[in-house]
Order: C-alpha cells, then structure tokens, then sequence
C-alpha cells in the first residue's frame, strides 16, 4: 500500500497531508546502521492521537513498519506495540533503494472508535475498523544501502602516480569508478609517509580531497557530462539522499562540508588545539 | 571455480565494442575475457561452472525449468546482493554461458536489432535488465523468488511460475506482490492448483482480473500484516469466477 496523499480511503486515516484528523500527528524515524556482517533498521515511532495509542496498547492495533528493497525482492514486516524497535538484516538482503513505510494497522476488528480529532466530515461516529485497515500512516522513507554507502565518502578517492606531471601540481580524473586525484611519483611518496601521522590525514582530508570532493559536487551540479554509470557518483548521490542533504540545492563547498561531516571540526580539533583521536 | 566479476571499466568498454564484437557474438568466443586478469576479479563465493555450461536449450524447447535450477545450483545460493551485480551475469554471458545465450535469444540479422538484442541479453541494461532480459540472471532470479515458496517443491513451482509468460510478468513486475514471501506463496499454491486442473488462472483476462482484485484489496488494507489464514481468504475472493 503505497502512501498517496490524493487517496481517498472509505474510513479517517491519520497521515500527512490530510486533514482526516486534527491537531494530531504519526511522525517515524528510520536510520540504517552497518555493523560487520548485518544493517540494522533502527525505527522510532511517535503519535500524538491518544485514541490511537489506547487501541495499541489493548492489543487491537500495532505499529508496523514495512522495509522493501525492489533489487533484492526482499521485504520485512516489522509489528511492534513499543514506540522504538530495531530490526537486523543479513548484510547481503539489501541493496540498492530501501523503502520504509510505517503504518498503525488494526489487528483486530475494532467497534465503536471515536476521536475527537477526525474530520466532521467523516460523521459523528463511532466508526468500525476491520483487521488490516489502517488508522495511521506515514510518508514513504527511501534510503540507499551499498556496502560502500556507508563508508566516508573519500573512500571513493583514490591518490595516485603520474608521470610527467609538474612537481607540486595535481589534477583530478572522474572517467573511472574512484576518483583519482592525480600527483607526481615524488609527492605520491611525501603524501603516502604523512599519512601514517593522524594530524596529517585530516590536514590532507582538508586541503586535497576536500577540493576534489568539491569538485566533484561541481561537476554533479553542472551536468555537462553524465557520471551515471560512475560508482563514485552513485556513491555521493545517494549518501546525500540518505542523509537529507540536497546536492543541488548548496553551493558545492557547503554540500562538500556536509558530506565529509564537517572537516574542519576535525582540523580544530587534532591540529590547531592539539588534541587526539 | 571462484565466482568472477567483470571490472567495471572492461564491461563499458565491451558495451562501447558491441558493433565491432558482432561477429564474435553470433560464432565466436571470448577467450580473452576469461584469460586475461585485467578482465575480472574473483570472489570468494565459489560455483559450479561446468553446470553453467551445460544449461541448454533448443528452438523446440526452451528447457526453462531445467536451466533455472542448473544456473541455480550452479551459482549456489549467492546473497541477493551478489546477485543483483551485473558485473557476474554479464561475465558468465560471454564466458560460460555464451552459447546458451545466443541460442536461447538468437542474435537477429539485421545490425542495428543485433546490437539492442545483444545489449539487452548479453548485458544487463536497465532496471529490469538483470531480472527480465539477460540471459543468465534472468534464471537465477526466477529459481531464487519460486525457491521462497516453502509449499511447492522448487520444480513444481518454477513450472507454474513459468508456465505463461503474462502471468510470470504480472508478478514479477509488481514487486509489492513478489516482494512479500508470504503473499507470493499464496499466489503460486493457487496458480499450482490451478496448473494441474482447469488451467483457468492461467487465462489472461482471468489472471489479469485476479492482481486487479488483489490490488484493490491491497489498497486499502495492509496485506502485510495479515496472517497467513486472512492472506488466503482474501485472495480466495479474488479469484474471478470462471463465465
């Protein structure tokens, strides 16, 4: 059941958009965490209908989250009457687009319902609910699931060798999968030795890679070439959906930021202050 | 053997050289795929390739069934994130499994279809590619999805599965339905029934009627979270009545 804000159901449901009920909300919040071998759904439900969690609590009606991945064909139900609950996937059951939608569904045929919040439209009531009828329902939540989704995002950069090019100069390539940050064999040896100093690392995070994150997002922004087939912008564009960030709608500097979790704060932190991590 | 991937860049260059492998395609080989390292890389996962070389089929015959569970046993249970890369299905297209390939989709004559035909089957172009059109995955995915039904033996529900390619195509492109396993489950015991009487859900108008049906009832309930006894309840009324 796909969660439509134009549909019409023959009975009040409380969702987005719609003004069935008043003054009254069902909001979920979903986050997916990697850990070794598995990725956790993490689901924190909230509903500030009083006659909806009554119905929860005497065991009519349930909390359920439905977590589908259209490239694995695989789909959990999750059914809960607790307002938080987790649920472990095998690391190899998801791929691709995950779709989250969280719903109260009535388990049991419900008599005599009345809210003070449903639309006078709908009549004075009481109103009857069947099993598998919905009383809430939330937005659709899309988040994407790679192995390397997960990873920072300058795990799709790679530093590497190349001939002929002026000492101290770099470029950046974004033909292959990674983006290759190009440098002359003597700097690619200085840069390789800096990095076993944690200091170094976020200074270079800071200066070189952050530029070629940047430039990539320009790049992403600009769309006078297509990177579609490039894992390395299938990796920035979805990390950005699944962390709320909109690529296009910042300048590149600031989605760079966002997307690097804030750099700088780690230059403050181990470099300028001396500190340690 | 290990299970091989082509890299990334090796099978863009492949799709960019369709034209210029044309002939390769229709009677040749890919040796050099297969003996060049620069071409793949190898996982852990291992599989039975000499299974993949036999799956077989021929212009009176389709042999679907059959070739399901060989690519099935062959490639062993790989997790569905494996299965969804099409860097392995288009490596096994043209190494082992390529004279199945163009046997079981036969290149056309004319250039231009030739190149679309072998894009689509050879590859795994498009969101559907890997499930629909390439020759090799489109097998494991069927045998993976009916290997979910834990009623019917894996034969006996591949065959109703693939028994009329509409009904096959309604399912597998409504992954709302095909998605949840015990939903999926209650279709194929009734297409299973129905195979082995009057064959009457295999009727197009018929089969067409009966997803609409569970599509409306879909839409407003939440199947999901029925059980099992509700699922087929409402799927029993579904059932458009035979005229």
């Amino acid at each position: 059941m796909k969660f439509d804000k134009h549909k019409a159901f023959p009975y009040p449901v409380l969702r987005p958009g719609s003004d069935d009920y008043s003054d009254v909300e069902f909001q979920v919040m979903v986050e997916f965490a990697i850990s070794g071998n598995s990725v956790t759904a993490n689901v924190l439900f909230a509903n500030s209908c009083e006659e909806i969690v009554e119905q929860i609590e005497a065991g009519k009606a349930a909390y359920v989250c439905v977590i589908s991945c259209r490239d694995t064909y695989i789909q959990r139900v999750i059914e809960t009457k607790e307002s938080a609950v987790s649920l472990e996937f095998e690391i190899g059951k998801l791929r691709g687009e995950v779709k989250v939608d969280p719903y109260v569904v009535v388990k049991e045929d419900i008599e005599n319902y009345a809210c003070p919040n449903i639309n006078n439209e709908f009549g004075a009531g009481p109103f009857a609910f069947q099993a598998g009828d919905v009383l809430a329902q939330e937005e659709t939540q899309a988040f994407y699931i790679d192995r390397d989704v997960f990873k920072p995002i300058t795990s799709v950069v790679d530093l590497v060798k190349k001939d002929n090019l002026t000492e101290g100069l770099w470029t950046i390539n974004f033909d292959d999968d990674h983006i290759r940050i190009e440098v002359s064999p003597k700097l690619k040896e200085s840069i390789d030795d800096a990095r076993n100093d944690n200091k170094n690392r976020v200074i270079l995070k800071n200066s070189i890679y952050f530029a070629a994150v940047m430039q990539a997002i320009q790049k992403l922004q600009d769309k006078e070439e297509s990177f579609d087939d490039r894992k390395w912008a299938k990796i920035f564009t979805n990390q950005a959906s699944n962390r709320g960030i909109d690529i296009e709608g910042h300048d590149a500097y600031l989605v760079a930021q966002q997307l690097m979790q804030l750099p700088a704060l780690q230059l403050d932190t181990l470099v300028f202050k001396g500190g340690n991590q | 053997m290990n299970a091989r991937f082509l890299k990334a860049s090796k099978m863009r260059e492949l799709a960019s050289k369709i034209q210029d492998n044309i002939e390769l395609y229709r009677n040749g080989r890919f040796d050099f795929i297969a003996n060049d390292p620069e071409y793949y890389f190898e996982s852990e996962t291992k599989i039975a390739e000499e299974l993949l070389v036999n799956v077989t089929c021929s212009d009176s015959d389709l042999n679907e069934v059959d070739s399901c569970i060989k690519v099935y046993i062959g490639i062993g249970q790989i997790s569905e994130y494996l299965a969804r890369d099409e860097r392995l299905w288009v490596y096994l297209t043209h190494t082992a499994m390529l004279n199945y390939a163009r046997k079981r989709w036969p290149i056309p004559a004319d250039p231009e279809k030739a190149v679309k035909h072998i894009r689509a089957h050879f590859f795994c172009s498009g969101a559907r590619g890997i499930e629909r059109d390439n020759a090799a995955s489109r097998l494991w995915w069927m045998a993976s999805l009916c290997n979910r039904c834990t009623e019917i033996p894996l034969k006996d529900s591949l065959a109703c599965f693939l028994h009329q390619s509409d009904v096959r195509a309604n399912i597998v492109e409504r992954p709302t339905t095909s998605q949840n396993v015990r939903i999926f489950n209650a279709i194929l015991q009734r297409l299973h029934t129905s195979l082995s009487g009057d064959k009457a859900l295999y009727g197009r108008e018929q089969f067409r009627l009966f997803m609409k049906n569970l599509n409306l009832q879909g839409g407003v309930k939440l199947l999901a979270a029925l059980p099992d006894r509700k699922i087929d309840e409402i799927l029993d009324e579904c059932i458009p009545s035979v005229a």
